[in-house]
């Protein structure tokens, strides 16, 4: 043991990354979110630069610019949307080198380059952003030098607002007295439009159009449109031309049978009947317009129904101010994406479709170029179709090269360039509703096969193994094969990700997740997060929440409200519909079931069918309930004991079946921690702590014999500490060491018959708390698949996005504290306790990454004893996974050993040996002969 | 587990901000941060005082401005991938005036340090520095395969030691003068000198069938007989 001690202290730093293993043990999908067709566009970052990156304002409120060779996130920003049915949008502005970005009460410009903040306003009194649209638009037909910003804000009154580009202030502010909903301003070279709706209770509804001025903001005219009686909202426009010779004004119908077009300034509608020849239901219209000052005046109207589409393209007359159609867009079947670039004054429409990638102009209606639209490169079990697409084109001797991001039905975005996919980004893994690790089945193993034949007749095991022989010989030509990639393998590739599926080291785990759009996908944690599959869940309904459960045996479980469909974990094959099974088990007896139901007010433990309760524990008076949580369900404990300096033990208290409630005073500012033994209610231990934020996160976690939480110290005292506390507390079956206190040697013990077994006493409890540099919104604790490996506190921090792996030995309750460790408590590693706890950087798991909106932390134990696989997730947030080993890859190869060194070394060593024969030889033969004389 | 909803209490805590100040947190050049313009965009300051924390993001001008911060006394923390910032107290007073200190984790919030700025109760805003106080490192180095470091192995000393003795004995032996070999040979056969070269070799670990295969001795390998007794056997004759 003393031996072992040594050797332990020899060793590195208990958890160390090195610089060739960080990113790719680790895998993060950055959250941006499903992109808005209003709010994405490709934009050179600065006037000179060449490239262009895409620039988004996703539906999450997340700003974000990709870089369009890679799909790789450049920079990003989280808006912080707080309600989900506002707008947001984003508009470029080149001359000082921004995006400005709207949303909400607020309107920021972002150095396109790198995300900093260039300049924000906050205008909470003027109501949230309707419509953001820049000035740069016009390019060289705007009067004046200045790029600026016009918005538009939904307050008690209506306001249109011209912003410098370069600092955000007001340079005019045009105020709409009446009491009409704002839609939006449209631009042509000398006005500005603002549409509103006037709808009134009595009257019918109407569109109204006033002109203003674009350098004073002064209103100049204004027209009323007339609309059908079933024109509600501003959300009936179709369309509105951000900036144009002679821009218009979309909308239809109710019954979708005609199109109103509106060329601004004038006072009618020009109507269109919608080419319809198969009476399908159009389900959505989209207006495609070039929003460029210079190019044509062409516009294309897309429709689609459940599993078509089909277009015109419109000319407008710049002179006379008509609109006649041009031509037909071709009917396709499925769903399909229109993206609009300008190149050399003409406008291009490239049109993806299942197996299409066309590329038309909006002159006439000869197709330009067509290319085949190769896989979208996402594993998905139905057949995802392209709902929204952005390009680029370019034109270069005739040829032409044209790239667009498409967002699939099933949330990836992928760029494709010519039809041929370059990345794909999973933006539905920002959405995650649940997810779980789950077990894949095993193929039935040597030693099953050979236990079958030792309990079967002899002609029959007989039987079986030459059977067993003949499908060994069958892959016999394989095994031959993979030879000599296997040798390469082990030689110069990192050795454990060989990706084959054998899996001996059980790193190729599946993480299955459900989405809140109704999909369920895999990941696999050994291949950099890869999706292995996805698909639709079965029966489900916008709204619903849906919840993923596994069950060994390769099977996993998706319930929604109203369905329940089992999966296949290996392949996501639909297997069959569930039934519904008793509710999750909290708590087991010989008996029968405690089952534990946390209320607002109360925890409740009930039995039996129909339930009874059996005990409830109340909180103390004026706190609420706040969280309840219970040792993780698989939870191995490798040493019952811990080993004191001088060999003697302290028992910990394990007990299955304890639960942890968290209950919050927000008047008092005290949070109230009792851990509950969940089959009797029996409260084992509780504490109260003075001066909680109560409103900032309490995460507990509970394992083994200890359990943590981390809180916000109020500031309501003038003088105590400010920050943020996390404090372990540890259970002991009694306070002496070699002492099991009641429990004697009792080798089982009841949680219900206290009185003869004596387990119902209270344990020895000893906690410390410790000072953090953050604060911690979510804790857990890494697992292996024996307990023997020490652990590491997972703690994530969301203000540095950082997920932290705290050894627990730096948390050891049992340091010493007011005095120097003693000779044998230095033996045990403990140290003199200090209240700062200085989170050392190298214990980020996460190193450089900023890991955004975790909520849920999920580990689960590798087949190598020494490794844990770490899942965090959360909905609106980031996908981070990292595998880890918290004493050191001690049971297997790490990348430091090399192979290639050690063969050379062993074949150096033997042509030195066959090379020194004769010499040796000749040495004693002359020696001897020496000797004789 | 259910995370309860605070959004109602921060809604009763908002009519309580009454008046409220501009402060502007600028980051200098210092020796551990030489060039702050080289800090990540998602840099950013957060000011806590009761529930829910006012955060601004770095601006291109490295600085955080929070807009509008309501009186009261809040811990400043700013958070950034490559370093470390010190904890800045600002307290802002209902009449609009503004002063910051440093602050130490695990301290008495009284128990503060050097002034870092703020402003009177006229000015319009309040400019405050916040300082980089270490870098942060995540990588471990990984020890790398080099000459010097196996040559500096004990065992690997030890082993170099041995082989120039085996090697330069014979040397030193032939270049004696002749009374001094006589001297040296009559001590060893006395026994209590160095034991010969020749039961050197043979007393090897290495010995027995490794020696004597070196030695060209595979026939009687083969036959099975005793090397080393054949061997001395020779020897007397």
């Amino acid at each position: 043991m003393r031996f072992l001690t040594a050797v332990a202290a020899l060793l590195p730093a208990a958890f160390a990354l090195f610089p060739d293993e960080a990113y790719k043990l680790d895998y993060h999908h950055a959250a941006l979110g499903l992109p808005q067709r209003h709010a994405t566009f490709f934009h050179q970052p600065q006037r000179d630069s060449k490239a262009s990156l895409i620039y988004t304002l996703s539906e999450l409120g997340i700003l974000g610019a990709v870089n369009p060779k890679d799909g790789s996130l450049i920079w990003r920003q989280n808006l912080n949307q707080q309600n989900n049915s506002t707008k947001s949008f984003l508009v470029p502005s080149s001359t000082y080198g921004t995006v400005v970005s709207g949303l909400e009460t607020q309107i920021a410009a972002w150095s396109a380059k790198d995300g900093r903040l260039a300049w924000s306003k906050e205008q909470a009194g003027l109501g949230n952003v309707v419509d953001l649209k820049s000035l740069e638009a016009l390019g060289n037909g705007e009067v004046g030098p200045s790029k600026d910003i016009i918005a538009t804000l939904d307050g008690v009154t209506a306001t249109v607002q011209r912003l410098d580009g370069n600092t955000g202030e007001t340079k005019w502010q045009y105020t709409d007295s009446s009491s009409d909903s704002p839609y939006g301003v449209s631009m042509s070279r000398t006005h500005l439009y603002y549409i509103s709706l006037h709808g009134s209770i009595i009257g019918s509804p109407k569109l109204k159009v006033t002109t203003l001025d674009l350098i004073s903001g002064q209103r100049l005219d204004q027209i009323t449109l007339s609309v059908d009686s079933d024109f509600t909202s501003v959300a009936d426009i179709i369309h509105l031309d951000a900036v144009a010779p002679a821009p218009i004004l979309v909308w239809a119908d109710k019954a979708r049978k005609n199109l109103k077009v509106n060329i601004l300034g004038t006072k009618a509608a020009q109507s269109f009947p919608i080419s319809n020849e198969s009476n399908e239901v159009i389900e959505n219209i989209v207006v495609h317009a070039a929003d460029k000052i210079a190019a044509p005046t062409h516009f294309l109207v897309m429709y689609d129904a459940e599993d078509a589409h089909w277009g015109e393209v419109f000319h407008i007359d710049t002179g006379k101010l008509s609109i006649k159609k041009a031509y037909d867009i071709t009917r396709l079947a499925g769903k399909g994406a229109i993206a609009t670039s300008v190149a050399d004054n003409q406008i291009y429409y490239t049109r993806i479709a299942k197996g299409a990638f066309i590329v038309l102009s909006s002159e006439k209606p000869d197709v330009v170029d067509r290319y085949v639209l190769g896989e979208f490169g996402v594993k998905s079990k139905d057949w995802p179709a392209p709902i929204l697409a952005h390009g680029e084109i370019n034109q270069r001797l005739g040829k032409y090269a044209a790239r667009a991001v498409v967002l699939l039905s099933s949330g990836d975005w992928f760029l494709t360039l010519n039809g041929l996919r370059q990345w794909t980004r999973h933006e539905e893994l920002s959405y995650i509703t649940s997810a779980t690790f789950a077990e894949l089945p095993r193929k039935q193993t040597l030693v099953q096969q050979l236990r079958e034949e030792s309990h079967s007749t002899i002609v029959a095991a007989y039987l079986h193994r030459v059977k067993r022989h003949l499908a060994a010989l069958k892959s016999l030509p394989n095994y031959i094969e993979s030879i000599p990639a296997q040798i390469q393998n082990s030689l110069f590739g990192n050795g454990t990700t060989s990706g084959d599926k054998t899996d001996p080291f059980g790193l190729h785990q599946h993480v299955i997740v459900t989405t809140a759009h109704g999909r369920v996908m895999a990941l696999d944690t050994a291949e950099q997060g890869k999706i292995v599959w996805s698909d639709k869940i079965a029966g489900f309904t916008e709204g619903e929440t849906p919840v993923v459960t596994a069950t060994p045996h390769g099977i996993i479980r998706v319930k929604t409200n109203l369905a329940h469909g089992v999966y296949d974990t290996l392949t996501g094959n639909f297997l069959r519909k569930g039934k519904d099974t008793v509710p999750k088990v909290a708590g087991t007896t010989n008996v029968t079931t405690v089952r534990v139901l946390p209320l607002q007010d109360r925890v409740a433990g009930f039995v039996g069918e129909p339930p009874v309760v059996l005990w409830t524990f109340n909180p103390p008076a004026g706190s609420t309930i706040q969280e309840l949580t219970y040792r993780p369900a698989v939870d191995p404990v490798s040493n019952i004991a811990d080993v004191l300096g001088d060999r003697r033990v302290l028992y910990k208290y394990l007990n299955p079946n304890i639960g942890l409630v968290t209950s919050i005073n927000p008047t008092a500012q005290t949070a109230t921690f009792t851990l509950l033994d969940t089959v009797s209610g029996a409260v084992l231990y509780t504490t109260t702590t003075p001066a909680v934020d109560t409103t900032q996160p309490i995460p507990t976690f509970l394992s083994e014999n200890w359990f943590t939480y981390s809180y916000t110290l109020a500031a309501s005292n003038a003088t105590a500490a400010r920050g943020y506390a996390l404090v372990l507390t540890k259970l002991y079956e009694s306070p002496h060491p070699d002492n099991r206190g009641p429990l004697g040697t009792a080798k089982s013990f009841s949680s219900l018959h206290a009185a003869t077994s004596g387990a119902a006493h209270q344990p020895f409890v000893i906690a410390r708390t410790f000072f953090v540099p953050e604060q911690i919104s979510r804790l857990s604790s890494t697992r292996t698949r024996h307990g023997i490996t020490t652990r590491l506190l997972l703690a994530y921090m969301p203000n540095s996005g950082a997920l932290t792996g705290i050894p627990l030995a730096a948390l050891d309750p049992r340091r010493p504290a007011g005095r120097d460790p003693s000779k044998l408590e230095m033996e045990e590693g403990l140290t003199r306790y200090v209240p700062n706890l200085e989170l050392d950087p190298h214990w980020t798991l996460s190193h450089r990454r900023n890991v955004q909106g975790v909520t849920e932390l999920l580990t689960q134990p590798a087949r190598l004893e020494s490794t844990s696989i770490v899942f965090a997730y959360g909905y609106g947030g980031d996908v981070f996974g990292v595998r880890t080993a918290p004493s050191g890859i001690f049971d297997a190869l790490g990348k430091e050993f090399n192979r290639v060194q050690m063969i050379g070394t062993v074949v150096v060593l033997l042509v030195l040996t066959f090379v020194a024969v004769p010499f040796v030889g000749r040495k004693g033969n002359d020696m001897l002969w020496g000797m004789g004389q | 587990m259910w995370p309860l909803k605070n959004s109602a209490l921060l809604i009763l805590a908002l009519p309580l901000l009454v008046s409220s100040v501009r402060i502007q947190i600028d980051v200098p050049a210092t020796h551990i941060l030489a060039n702050p313009a080289t800090l990540p965009s998602d840099t950013k300051a957060v000011l806590s005082s009761n529930g829910s924390p006012l955060i601004a993001p770095i601006s291109r001008h490295n600085n955080f401005v929070f807009a509008d911060v309501p009186p009261g006394s809040h811990l400043l923390s700013v958070y950034s991938r490559d370093v470390t910032f010190e904890n800045l107290r600002i307290d802002v007073e209902p009449s609009g005036e503004v002063a910051s200190w440093q602050t130490y984790r695990g301290n008495e919030w009284t128990n503060t340090g050097e002034q870092r700025g703020g402003c009177e109760a006229a000015d319009t805003q309040a400019n405050i520095q916040v300082r980089a106080v270490a870098k942060r490192e995540y990588y471990y180095d990984r020890p790398s395969f080099s000459a010097t470091s196996i040559l500096k192995s004990p065992m690997i000393l030890i082993a170099i030691f041995s082989l120039a003795m085996v090697v330069g004995i014979p040397y030193i032996m032939d270049n004696m003068d002749p009374e001094m070999k006589a001297e040296f040979e009559a001590m060893q056969k006395s026994g209590t000198g160095a034991t010969a070269t020749t039961s050197n070799i043979q007393n090897m670990d290495l010995a027995g069938d490794f020696a004597s295969w070196m030695a060209g001795k595979k026939t009687d390998t083969a036959s099975g007989g005793d090397s080393k007794s054949d061997t001395q056997q020779r020897i007397k004759r």
